[in-house]
């Protein structure tokens, strides 16, 4: 079991004790504690986690957060027994991950996304690839490789590219309907020669990756 | 010999690049938790920027307008604060105040506590 440090446990400890009071002037000062210290650690999180989200995506998904606990405050439905950290990781994982459903061709496939991966891995190497990776419980390495490649991408351009073909699936979208994406999204002009390279980037190194663990 | 369908391969990999990008809304771990809050990363300047123009307006809970800022990051509804909570019932205001003297009570302990 991970506690908190001390000094974060007797932070928590008074902001619950904040926001358990009736003012909503003391109900704001415990989620300014709150977002003084969690702020960064979390949003390093959802960088970690969701490297293409737009940074600004990944900043309105945490105020959601504080906001989301402000609320449950003034309803009394914060579990006030628990440490409000990990409530406060997770429910900002949650709104970035609506954030990205948003944007999802289709919402509730998005959801489901897990069944429809494994559709398209079914009789290809990568499938099989991917297969041996996970029996070697390798899968969680790949992932989290993968995504660190995607945050060092260099061009935020090149991260949009990643965001749209994520939210795509399981549509198989062209290099030019990607590009259009891109625009209409991100308000950003990119030639398909630029996705099409983007694209490559990703597909290799997830394909080395893939070759690499499963040796 | 069969060759590989280049498209097939192409599109597992962009399924498994959805599925890795796309994360499950499960509860994330104490362990990954303490990770972070123990500082061990750096921040891009692109999401401290993000960080520092993120306004937090504590306003919508009560459908209230015209929010006024309170600091520098974070603002809240006029109204809002001039307003009470829903009313609860008397069960639940006795809980709430029972809890309120625990909470408190704890964290008097824990100052009180030397420093480790």
């Amino acid at each position: 079991m991970h506690k908190l440090p001390p000094e974060d446990e007797t932070l928590d400890l008074e902001a619950r004790c904040l926001l358990l009071e009736s003012d909503p002037g003391q109900k704001e000062q415990g989620i300014r504690l709150l977002k003084q210290r969690y702020e960064r650690p979390v949003m390093a999180f959802l960088a970690d986690h969701f490297p293409d989200l737009p940074a600004d995506e990944r900043a309105t998904a945490i105020n959601d957060a504080w906001l989301e606990i402000y609320h449950r405050s003034i309803e009394g439905s914060l579990d006030m027994d628990r440490e409000l950290a990990g409530l406060i990781f997770t429910v900002a994982k949650r709104r970035a991950i609506d954030a990205r459903r948003r944007h999802a061709t289709d919402g509730d496939r998005a959801a489901h996304l897990a069944e429809h991966v494994g559709d398209y891995l079914v009789g290809t190497s990568i499938g099989a690839d991917w297969r041996m990776a996970a029996i070697r419980e390798h899968t969680a390495d790949i992932s989290r490789e993968f995504r660190e490649f995607v945050k060092t991408l260099k061009a935020p351009q090149q991260r949009r590219v990643a965001t749209v073909m994520a939210d795509a699936l399981p549509d198989w979208m062209t290099d030019r309907e990607i590009a259009d994406e891109v625009k209409r999204r991100f308000g950003v002009h990119l030639s398909t020669l630029e996705v099409k390279g983007a694209k490559q980037a990703m597909l290799s190194k997830l394909r080395a990756l893939l070759k690499r663990q499963s040796r | 010999m069969t060759t590989p369908d280049h498209s097939s391969e192409d599109k597992a990999l962009a399924a498994l690049i959805a599925g890795i990008l796309h994360q499950q809304p499960n509860e994330v771990e104490p362990e990954v938790v303490a990770r972070y809050l123990r500082g061990e990363f750096v921040l891009s300047p692109e999401d401290e920027a993000a960080l520092r123009h993120a306004k937090l307006c504590l306003d919508g809970a009560q459908g209230v307008a015209n929010p006024v800022p309170v600091g520098d990051d974070l603002c809240i509804p006029a109204l809002h604060r001039h307003k009470r909570a829903a009313g609860f019932s008397k069960q639940t205001a006795e809980e709430l105040e029972k809890k309120r003297r625990e909470l408190r009570e704890k964290l008097q302990r824990r100052r009180e506590q030397p420093p480790q």
